[in-house]
């Protein structure tokens, strides 16, 4: 998919600082035709300046942004084919619902009959045909969050830039306005970019996830190699949740703070040194004491310290005999009704769920430093 | 009154939000509705009354006559002195706009520092007594003052220029200065009221800065344009001290008119007579401006 096309949005080498604080420093990132990008970060990690520059109210310090492969970067906004849903709507309060959705077709002095007929579209499309006499004012949160699209989309851009738009909704509404924003790009087909700092919004919606921080790319990939193949501490931790356990590692073989040999994913080899292992919640499976491991499992050895009932799971929570603590998520099968605080237990995961990050630099438990050993 | 009723229209609403038993909207109300009654009902209906009265050397005579309206109407000096008045109010009020427009929207859409300072500076002046700023414009207005000084001096006129001071022209000039701040507060408030993203939008949506400035900044500032519009009108049609201090004759208004039956000529039926109608061209005025703008978006800006 990625061969032979031209990207939607280039940003190349963007720079961007406020009053000496440097937002952003050398971001790169290609949007291709069709794709639903999120970019994913913290508050602060420069993922909004970065939707800024593409729209054009922004300028970068140094850079370029290019649309559909021409050079953008001193184009002002309002001449660029691309379009913007904001945070808070921004909805124009003093015109009818109509009038807003009809606002960039009227700029662009598209004839009467024909904004007539794209915007009662675009109403239909986000399932508000019938809303375009009503006053903004007089709409819910998620109504005024379709309209919103709707006046975008409208507009037939090359890139649709959406800012955290589902942030000011409640969470039910949230959830099916993500199915919707779903449906509505696969039915217009048009590039969204979506910054968000909502970790499951980004792995439900996006094709392609950016993850950012202090203003750099931490990581870029599908919602499933940025889970499975975290690039750094920051991102395994920013996205999903992660066990983090003291290593080892000598002459190439990694050991845990017990001194047990850790089996690694095939062809990993560990950096000499302290090291970072991560293992995800979900990946660990409960045995009782003595129960044998396979070939390529790892065991840990732990007193379980609480039990939590959620329903479809249940998170056991447990210490090992070198103190760290860990976090497990079972589903029914693995819990035995024998399972209580205080009992004696064996974690074992597979060797292909370990993520191994050298400890240079590790900070309060997180590292940019840190890097995927492959 | 226009917005009299506007503002109870908002009692339903509150007692909607939070259900509460009739009475005590009731009750809510009272000490409004009990300042009107005291502070603008009781003495309109004094005015009113009053008008009716006729001034003799004895003192006022109470029983009923129609004899101040027909004084009124069967001398036409009054109605063009007040034709005057509406005139110099209303280009005052519009030169006030035209000034304060500008500084506003530069106080609130580009400065990003310094904002609260810029704002005590502009109105520093403001903190002496408008008596001494009117009389201010004296030194610099007259015969001998610092504009002709400079003009003589430099060799624009070779005698001083006495269409400065003392005349309509001066009259105007000084209260355009004297109510600036009524002008530039309400307008610099809305302005700072319009969300930065609404100016994104339109950018996005294709609208040039100009285009953005007259399809949404010019139209959800509109409240407070007319709010001060309507204060400055309100105060120029009544105002008395700046035209007595620095209007000669023939910058005389209607507010001197009035002012000299309380003093000089002690002649209160007769001025209040002459307030009744100052009061209902105002009121005139602003029934003008509420048919544009809503007074509850004036008033109530949410």
């Amino acid at each position: 998919m990625k061969l032979l096309r031209r990207p939607d949005l280039e940003l190349i080498g963007i720079d961007k600082g406020f009053r000496g604080k440097q937002v952003l420093r050398r971001v790169s990132l290609e949007v291709q035709p069709g794709e639903f990008i999120a970019v994913l970060g913290p508050s602060g990690s420069g993922k909004s300046t970065l939707l800024k520059i593409a729209a054009g109210f922004e300028q970068p310090d140094s850079g370029t942004v290019r649309l559909q492969g021409e050079d953008v970067t001193a184009v002002p906004p309002y001449r660029r084919n691309i379009n913007t849903v904001f945070q808070n709507y921004a909805l124009f309060p003093h015109m009818s619902v109509f009038d807003n959705v009809a606002y960039g077709l009227r700029r662009k002095k598209v004839k009467p009959a024909e904004v007539t007929q794209r915007v009662g579209e675009a109403l239909a499309l986000v399932g508000l045909a019938s809303f375009g006499p009503r006053q903004p004012e007089t709409l819910s949160g998620g109504e005024q969050q379709r309209i919103a699209l709707a006046r975008a989309l409208v507009n037939r851009p090359a890139v649709l830039l959406l800012d955290e738009p589902l942030s000011a909704l409640d969470l039910k509404i949230r959830r099916r306005m993500q199915g919707e924003l779903k449906r509505i790009h696969e039915e217009v087909g048009t590039t969204f970019l979506f910054v968000t700092h909502d970790q499951e919004e980004a792995v439900v919606l996006a094709d392609r996830i950016t993850v950012m921080r202090d203003g750099g790319l931490e990581q870029v990939g599908t919602a499933r190699e940025i889970y499975d193949r975290p690039a750094t501490p920051f991102v395994a931790d920013f996205v999903g949740e992660m066990n983090w356990l003291r290593g080892q590692a000598e002459g190439g073989v990694a050991r845990l703070a017990d001194g047990n040999a850790l089996h690694l994913p095939e062809g990993i080899a560990p950096p000499a040194g302290a090291l970072r292992v991560g293992v995800r919640p979900e990946r660990l499976r409960i045995a009782a004491v003595g129960a044998t491991s396979g070939a390529r499992e790892n065991a840990l050895a732990a007193t379980i310290t609480r039990i939590t009932f959620q329903g479809p799971s249940t998170v056991v929570e447990a210490r090992t005999e070198t103190g760290e603590a860990i976090r497990c998520l079972c589903g029914p099968a693995d819990v035995a009704g024998a399972l209580l605080p205080g009992s004696a237990i064996l974690c074992l995961w597979d060797a292909e769920a370990t993520l191994v990050f050298d400890a240079a630099g590790a900070e309060n438990g997180l590292t940019r430093k840190g890097e995927l050993v492959e | 009154m226009a917005n009299l009723g506007s503002l109870s229209a908002e009692g339903p609403k509150l007692a909607a939000a939070r259900p509460r038993p009739q009475a005590f909207l009731g009750l809510q109300l009272a000490p409004t509705a009990l300042l009107l009654a005291l502070f603008m009902a009781a003495p309109l209906a004094v005015m009113f009354g009053m008008s009716f009265f006729r001034a003799t050397i004895f003192g006022l005579e109470t029983t009923p006559s129609l004899g101040n309206y027909e004084k009124l109407v069967s001398d036409p000096l009054y109605g063009l002195l007040l034709l005057k008045s509406l005139r110099i109010s209303l280009t005052v009020t519009v030169l006030v706009l035209l000034i304060s427009y500008p500084v506003a929207y530069w106080l609130a859409k580009m400065v990003t520092r310094w904002r609260t300072a810029l704002l005590l500076l502009i109105f520093a002046p403001y903190w002496v007594n408008y008596v001494i700023r009117t009389y201010a414009w004296m030194p610099l207005l007259g015969r001998t003052g610092v504009v002709n000084s400079v003009l003589l001096a430099t060799g624009v006129i070779d005698r001083p220029l006495d269409m400065l001071l003392f005349n309509e022209f001066s009259v105007q000039l000084v209260m355009v200065y004297v109510y600036l701040p009524f002008g530039i507060v309400p307008i610099y408030l809305s302005l700072d009221r319009i969300d930065d993203n609404l100016l994104r939008a339109s950018a996005d949506l294709g609208a040039s800065p100009w285009a953005s400035f007259r399809q949404v900044v010019l139209p959800l500032s509109a409240p407070g344009l007319a709010g001060a519009a309507m204060t400055v009108f309100v105060l120029a049609i009544g105002a008395y001290v700046t035209p007595r201090l620095v209007g000669g004759p023939s910058g005389i208004m209607y507010g001197n008119l009035i002012a000299d039956q309380f003093g000089a000529s002690f002649n209160w039926s007769w001025g209040a007579t002459l307030s009744l109608v100052l009061a209902l061209a105002a009121l005139a005025v602003i029934a003008l401006v509420a048919r544009r703008v809503p007074l509850a978006k004036v008033f109530l800006q949410s």
